[in-house]
C-alpha cells in the first residue's frame, strides 16, 4: 500500500511581526496565514489527503480569541483535507490552556489536535504517534513513549514531534531533546519533526520540514513543505516543495568602493527570484569615500524601491575622508576645515564621537552636495 | 534701486492720500514739523517693500488710519534697469499689482508681483534681502545694525539680510572662501537640528521626532510591561486552573466522601447514646433524691412523736412531784407551826439563861468559899444549913452559912457582903425561876431540851424551803399550769402517738427505706451505664472535629470549584481581550521604536558635532568676513572722529570701538556716538551692497537727533560724499540740522488715488 501526506510545522500563526513597518507586518502575517492555503492546494495536487503539523501551529498561547478562529475558519476551508495538529513549545498544551480554548471555540471535523500521546489511526493502514508538548521545556524526551506504544500489526507507524535533535545542526530554539534514532527504536516508518525553521534531513526517516513560510532572517533553508510517500517497508521517498510567498536573506558585504555595490546586485540576482517578494538584511563593512557615501544612499533608495523590504546595517561601515572629497567643498575653504576636524575624530578608533563624526561628515557633505544642487541653474 | 515717487492713502496719519514725487539721485532731505507725517511714509515704504500685501492682525490694524479705511502704498522705483510702479492695496480687497513704467504693462499681481520686486530690489533666496539693513526708523537708530534682527520685535528671523551681507562679502573675498555654501550647509544643519533639539541645544524639542521617539519608546514599554503582566496573569491562571483541578481531584474522593459519612454517623450515634444514658442517671439520681427524702421525713415524724411521750412522761413525773410536794409543804407547815419554840424563843431563853447564868456569876464571885473536907466517919454527921453533908463540900456562902455539928457546934460562916449577896441571890433565884417558868411552858426541863426542839424545828423549814424551791422549778406558774400542760401533752399524745406510730407506720418506714434501696442501687447502675464527662466532652470533641473536617472540605471544594469557575470566566475574558497575545507585538514596536530612538539620538548628536565645529571653523576664520565692511568704513570713522577703529563680533554686531590707543565697548559709547557709529556702519553696508551690484536706497528717519553741531556737520559730510550710494533719503523735524546737507528737498503733495 502507499500512503502520501504533507509533513510541515512551525506555522506559528498570529506572528505580529511589529518590528517592521505596519504594511509589511500585516502582508507577512497575511502571508502565513496564506500558507494553509497553499499546502492545501500542494496536498491536493501530490494526491495527500493528510497534513501533518509538527509542532508551533500558533506563535503563542496568549494568542488572541480572534486570531483562533481566523486559523480554525482556514483549515475549516479546506474541507478535503485533514489536518492533524501538534502542540509545541510556542503552543504547548497546558490543561486549561490555548487547546482547550482551541475545543472550546469548536474544532472543525476536519482538524485533529494532537493533545495527548496516544496513536491516532489515520487510517487502516497507518497511525500517527503524537508527542505533544505540555510545556516550554518538558524535561525530557517526549517521543520516548513511541517505543513501546502498541499499535496493530502491519500498521505503518507514523512519529510526529517537535524539539531538537542535538548534533546534526538542527538545534533549534525549543530546549525540547528528541532523541536522533528514536525511529529507529520506536519502529517509525517516519518522523516527522518540527521546531528547526529550516527543511532538514536527519536521517533516511527523520525530517525537519521548516516553516512553509519564512519569519526571519534565517541561517537554515525555510519556505518548504515535505511531501512524504510511504511504501511497503521501503525507505520513504520525502520531497521537498517550496510553499513560500517571501523571501528572506541575509547578506553581509564589505564595501572597499562603490563599484562593490555590484557585487551586491549580482548577489541579489543570484538569490532572490523575485525582489519584490524579498525581505533583504544587508550588513556593510569596510569603508566608503564621503562621496561614495552619497552613492551608497542614492543606491539604498534604489534598491529599497525594488525589494519588498530593505534594511542596512551601517554600523560597521566607515567613512574615509578623501582629497577628492575636500575638493568638492573647496580644498582651502572653511567647509573643508569643518570637513578635515571632523575626520580626524571619524578615523580615530579609540575617539567615543566616532560613529558621531561619522554621520556628522556624512551629512556635511549631503547638505553641500545638496546645496550646489540648489545653487545650480 | 532707486526710489521715484511715494503716494500714500489711508494710511496710519494720511487718511487722504499725499504723494511725494521728486526723489532724485543721492541725498534726498525731507524736513518737516513733527506731526508731518515723516515716520508714516517710511512705514509707507516698509510696507510697499517688506510688508506682504495680505497682512492681517496687528501689522494691517498698525497701517489703518483712526478714521478707518483700507490702507494704500503706491511706490514708483528704478531697479534691474527698468521703471516699476508697485501698488500695494491691503486690508480689504487687498492686492499688489507691479506695472512696467516703460510700457505701462502691469506685469504682476498679488504674490506674483512681490516676488518679482524681491528679485528686482536684491533678495536673497526667497527671503526679502538688504533693505531692512539699510533703511533705519526712527529712534531705532541707536540700536546696532544687527542682521535679520526684527526692529518691531527685537527677534532674530531670518530675512536674508545677513545672507545678502554674507553673498556680498563673499563677493569680495578671495573665491576660494566659499561663503555661500558654508552658509547653505550651515542653515541646513542647523534646521535639521531645530526639528530635534531646542535652540539653545541642551535639550529634545518638545514634540520634535525625537522627543515622539522617546515618547513613544516609554509608551510601548509601559504597554509591553501591561501586556506582560497580562500573559504572566494568562500564565497563572492556567496554573491556577491546573492546580485547582488537580487539588480538587485528590479532595472529592468517592472514598473520602463514604468515610466521612461513616465516622458522622458512628460519631453522632455514640455521642446519642452517651447522652440518654446521661438523663437515665439524672432521672435515677432524682428519684434516689425523692425516695432518701420520703424517708427522712418518715423517720423524723417517728422521732418527733418519741420526742413528744418523752416529753409527757417527764412532765407527768414533774406533776406527780409537784403534788407530792405540795402535801410535804403543807404537812411541814403544819408541823412548824405546831412548834412553839421557834428561833426567837430560843434566843430568848437563851438570854434569859445567860442572865442567870450572870447573876450566879455575880454571886459566886460575891460568896465565901468553904470547903469541907469530912473525915471518913463525919459522913452525916454535920449538917449545913440543915442539911446532912454526906461528902466533902465546897461550898459558896454568899450570905451565910450554918454549919452544924451535930452536936458539937453550929458554925455560922457569914460572906462579908451578905445584903448583896442577898440581892444577887434574889436576882439569880428570880432569873432562875422566869426560865424555868418559861421552859415549863413550852413544856421543857431545861434550855438544852428547847434548843434540841428548836433544831428539829429549823430542820423542817429547810425542808419546807427546799420543797418549796422544787415545786416552784417544776411548776414555775403553779400546779394548776403544770397540770394544763401535762393535759394539753396528753391529748396531743393522743394524736401524735396514732399518726407516727404503730403498725401502720412501721411499714411504711419499711416501705420508704426499701424505696430508697432500690433508686440507691438503680442509680448505681445507671450511674455506672453513663459515660464520664471528660469521656462525653472527648466524644464531643471528636465528633465537632469530625463536623469541622466535613464541612473545611466542603468549603474546600466549594472555594475549589469556584476558583476554577472565576479562572475560566477571566479566560474567556480575557481571551477576548487578546492583550496577552501583545507581547510579541509590542516587543517587535519596542524594537522598532528604539531603533528610531537611537537614529534619531544619533542624528542628533551628529548634527550637533557639525553645528559645533561649523560654529568653531567660521569663529576661526570669521575675521576675514568682516574686511569689506571695515575698508569702507574706515575712511567714514577718520572723518568723523578722527583715527579710529571698529570691530565686529559675529553676525556684524559692532563690538569695540578704538580712538587713537584708548578701546572701549561700543555699548559704554554715548548715545551719539552709538547713533553716528550705527549710521556709518549702515552705510557702509549701503556702500557694499551697491559695490556689489545690490544698489538700494539708504533711508534715515529723524537720525542723529544726539548729535552735536560739529559731529552733525561731520556725518553731513561723510553722506554727502557717499557717492557710492544711489539715494540716501533723510527725513527730519530739523530743518536747519541738515541745511548743509546737499540735494534734493522733497515736499508732500496732495495725491487722489486713482483705480
Amino acid at each position: 500500500m502507499t500512503l502520501r501526506f504533507i509533513h510541515t510545522a512551525d506555522w506559528q500563526l498570529g506572528k505580529p511581526f511589529r518590528n517592521f513597518p505596519a504594511a509589511l507586518a500585516g502582508e507577512l502575517a497575511a502571508a502565513r496565514l496564506d500558507a494553509v492555503q497553499r499546502i492545501a492546494g500542494l496536498a491536493r495536487g501530490r494526491g495527500a489527503g493528510h497534513v501533518l503539523v509538527a509542532g508551533d501551529v500558533f506563535d503563542s498561547v496568549d494568542i488572541a480569541g480572534v486570531e483562533l478562529r481566523r486559523a480554525l475558519q482556514r483549515l475549516n476551508d479546506e474541507a478535503d483535507i485533514t489536518w492533524l495538529l501538534l502542540p509545541g513549545n510556542h503552543d504547548a498544551a497546558r490543561p486549561g490552556g490555548l487547546w482547550d480554548r482551541v475545543r472550546r471555540l469548536g474544532l472543525p471535523g476536519n482538524v485533529v489536535a494532537l493533545t495527548a500521546p496516544e496513536p491516532y489511526a489515520l487510517n487502516a493502514n497507518a497511525s500517527v504517534l503524537p508527542a505533544p508538548l505540555t510545556s516550554k521545556n518538558p524535561g525530557s524526551d517526549p517521543t520516548a513513549w513511541m517505543d513501546t506504544a502498541t499499535t496493530a500489526p502491519g500498521v505503518a507507524r507514523i512519529g510526529l514531534a517537535h524539539g531538537s535533535v542535538r548534533g546534526f545542526g538542527s538545534d533549534g530554539e525549543s530546549a525540547v531533546d528528541i532523541a536522533a534514532d528514536r525511529a529507529r527504536r520506536a519502529g517509525l516508518s517516519y518522523l516527522a519533526l518540527g521546531d528547526w525553521h529550516g527543511a532538514l534531513r536527519i536521517s533516511a526517516d527523520t525530517w525537519y520540514s521548516g516553516t512553509p513560510e519564512p519569519d526571519r532572517f534565517p541561517d537554515n533553508e525555510p519556505g518548504y513543505v515535505l511531501s512524504v510517500t510511504l511504501e511497503g517497508a521501503s525507505a520513504p521517498q520525502v520531497v521537498r516543495v517550496a510553499s513560500n510567498t517571501f523571501t528572506w536573506a541575509k547578506l553581509s558585504v564589505a564595501l572597499a568602493s562603490k563599484v562593490d555595490l555590484d557585487g551586491i546586485e549580482r548577489d541579489f540576482a543570484r538569490v532572490l527570484a523575485t525582489p519584490r517578494s524579498a525581505l533583504v538584511r544587508l550588513t556593510l563593512t569596510g569603508s566608503l569615500s564621503l562621496t561614495e557615501h552619497g552613492d551608497l544612499e542614492a543606491w539604498v533608495e534604489t534598491w529599497s524601491g525594488r525589494l519588498r523590504h530593505l534594511e542596512v546595517d551601517q554600523s560597521a561601515l566607515h567613512t574615509r575622508t578623501a582629497d577628492a572629497d575636500l575638493d568638492t567643498l573647496g580644498r582651502d575653504g572653511p567647509l573643508s576645515d569643518v570637513a578635515r576636524t571632523l575626520s580626524a575624530i571619524a578615523t580615530d578608533e579609540g575617539h567615543p564621537q566616532r560613529a558621531v563624526a561619522e554621520t556628522a561628515l556624512v551629512r556635511l557633505f549631503g547638505f553641500a552636495a545638496e546645496a550646489a544642487r540648489e545653487a545650480a541653474p | 534701486m532707486k526710489l521715484r515717487a511715494l503716494r500714500v492713502a489711508a494710511f496710519r496719519r494720511f487718511g487722504s492720500g499725499v504723494a511725494v514725487d521728486q526723489f532724485a539721485d543721492g541725498i534726498n532731505v525731507l524736513a518737516g514739523p513733527n506731526e508731518m507725517g515723516k515716520s508714516t511714509l517710511f512705514h509707507a515704504l516698509e510696507a510697499a517693500f517688506l510688508r506682504r500685501y495680505k497682512v492681517t492682525g496687528t501689522q494691517l490694524d498698525g497701517m489703518r488710519p483712526h478714521g478707518g479705511g483700507e490702507p494704500l502704498v503706491e511706490v514708483d522705483f528704478e531697479a534691474g534697469g527698468g521703471s516699476w510702479r508697485l501698488r500695494k492695496q491691503f486690508g480689504r480687497g487687498a492686492s499688489a499689482v507691479l506695472t512696467d513704467l516703460a510700457s505701462g504693462q502691469q506685469v504682476a499681481r498679488n504674490a506674483d508681483a512681490e516676488d518679482r520686486v524681491l528679485a528686482l530690489t536684491g533678495r536673497s533666496g526667497d527671503m526679502p534681502g538688504p533693505l531692512g539693513l539699510v533703511w533705519v526708523e526712527q529712534q531705532r537708530s541707536l540700536l546696532a545694525p544687527s542682521p535679520d534682527l526684527d526692529p518691531q520685535t527685537g527677534e532674530k528671523k531670518p530675512r536674508g539680510e545677513h545672507a545678502s551681507l554674507m553673498d556680498v562679502i563673499s563677493a569680495e573675498l578671495d573665491a576660494a572662501v566659499t561663503g555661500d555654501a558654508f552658509e547653505a550647509v550651515q542653515q541646513k544643519a542647523r534646521a535639521r537640528l531645530d526639528v530635534l533639539l531646542t535652540p539653545t541645544r541642551a535639550g529634545i524639542k518638545k514634540n520634535g521626532p525625537l522627543e515622539l521617539a522617546r515618547r513613544e519608546v516609554a509608551e510601548i514599554t509601559a504597554r509591553l510591561d501591561e501586556a506582560k503582566r497580562a500573559s504572566a496573569a494568562a500564565q497563572d491562571r492556567v496554573e491556577r486552573i491546573a492546580q485547582a483541578t488537580a487539588e480538587l481531584g485528590a479532595c472529592d474522593t468517592p472514598a473520602a466522601r463514604v468515610e466521612e459519612q461513616a465516622r458522622l454517623a458512628d460519631l453522632t450515634q455514640r455521642l446519642n447514646a452517651a447522652e440518654a444514658a446521661r438523663v437515665a442517671r439524672d432521672l435515677a439520681r432524682a428519684a434516689l433524691a425523692t425516695n432518701e427524702a420520703e424517708l427522712k421525713n418518715l423517720l423524723l415524724a417517728r422521732r418527733n412523736a418519741e420526742d413528744a411521750a418523752q416529753r409527757r412522761t417527764a412532765k407527768a413525773a414533774a406533776h406527780a412531784e409537784a403534788q407530792a410536794l405540795v402535801e410535804q409543804i403543807s404537812g411541814l407547815t403544819a408541823t412548824i407551826n405546831a412548834e412553839a419554840i421557834t428561833p426567837a424563843m430560843l434566843e430568848r431563853l437563851s438570854a434569859l439563861e445567860r442572865a442567870h447564868d450572870l447573876a450566879n456569876a455575880k454571886l459566886s464571885g460575891q460568896a465565901v468559899k468553904v470547903a469541907i473536907t469530912l473525915a471518913p466517919s463525919a459522913t452525916g454527921r454535920l449538917q449545913v444549913d440543915g442539911e446532912p453533908l454526906v461528902h466533902d463540900a465546897v461550898a459558896e456562902v454568899p450570905e451565910r452559912m450554918v454549919i452544924r455539928a451535930e452536936g458539937i457546934a453550929d458554925i455560922t460562916v457569914t460572906a462579908a457582903n451578905a445584903g448583896e449577896g442577898a440581892a444577887l441571890k434574889a436576882k439569880r433565884d428570880g432569873l432562875a425561876a422566869e426560865l424555868a417558868t418559861a421552859l415549863a411552858a413550852i413544856g421543857v426541863d431545861d434550855l438544852a431540851a428547847a434548843r434540841v426542839r428548836g433544831e428539829v424545828r429549823a430542820c423542817h423549814v429547810a425542808d419546807l424551803d427546799r420543797a418549796r424551791s422544787r415545786l416552784s422549778g417544776l411548776a414555775p406558774h403553779g400546779l394548776a399550769a403544770l397540770t394544763a400542760e401535762l393535759e394539753a401533752l396528753n391529748a396531743a399524745a393522743v394524736h401524735s402517738e396514732s399518726s407516727a406510730a404503730g403498725q401502720g407506720f412501721d411499714d411504711a418506714l419499711a416501705k420508704a427505706e426499701m424505696n430508697r434501696n432500690d433508686a440507691q442501687a438503680r442509680f448505681a447502675a445507671a450511674n455506672s451505664a453513663a459515660l464520664s464527662d471528660e469521656t462525653l466532652e472527648a466524644l464531643k470533641r471528636d465528633l465537632q472535629r469530625a463536623q469541622a473536617a466535613a464541612a473545611a472540605r466542603a468549603a474546600d471544594i466549594a472555594r475549589l470549584t469556584r476558583q476554577i469557575e472565576s479562572a475560566r470566566a477571566e479566560q474567556a475574558g480575557a481571551d477576548e481581550d487578546g492583550r496577552a497575545g501583545q507581547v510579541a507585538a509590542l516587543s517587535g514596536e519596542l524594537e522598532r521604536a528604539k531603533a528610531e530612538d537611537t537614529r534619531l539620538t544619533h542624528e542628533a548628536s551628529a548634527l550637533k558635532l557639525l553645528e559645533e565645529t561649523m560654529a568653531a571653523v567660521e569663529a576661526r576664520v570669521g575675521t576675514a568676513y568682516f574686511a569689506p565692511v571695515t575698508r569702507r568704513l574706515g575712511p567714514h570713522l577718520e572723518r568723523v572722529f578722527g583715527p579710529a577703529r571698529l570691530g565686529f563680533k559675529d553676525q556684524f554686531a559692532p563690538d569695540r570701538f578704538a580712538r587713537g590707543s584708548v578701546e572701549e565697548p561700543v555699548a559704554a559709547l554715548s548715545d551719539g556716538t552709538r547713533e553716528q557709529l550705527s549710521v556709518l556702519v549702515r552705510l557702509s553696508f549701503a556702500e557694499l551692497l551697491a559695490a556689489r551690484g545690490r544698489p538700494v536706497p539708504m533711508v534715515l528717519d529723524d537720525p542723529l537727533v544726539f548729535s552735536d553741531d560739529e559731529r552733525l556737520a561731520a556725518m553731513c559730510d561723510v553722506l554727502a560724499s557717499a557717492a557710492a550710494v544711489p539715494q540716501i533719503v533723510v527725513l527730519t523735524c530739523r530743518p536747519s540740522a541738515f541745511a548743509a546737507l546737499p540735494g534734493q528737498r522733497l515736499v508732500l503733495t496732495a495725491w487722489q488715488p486713482g483705480a
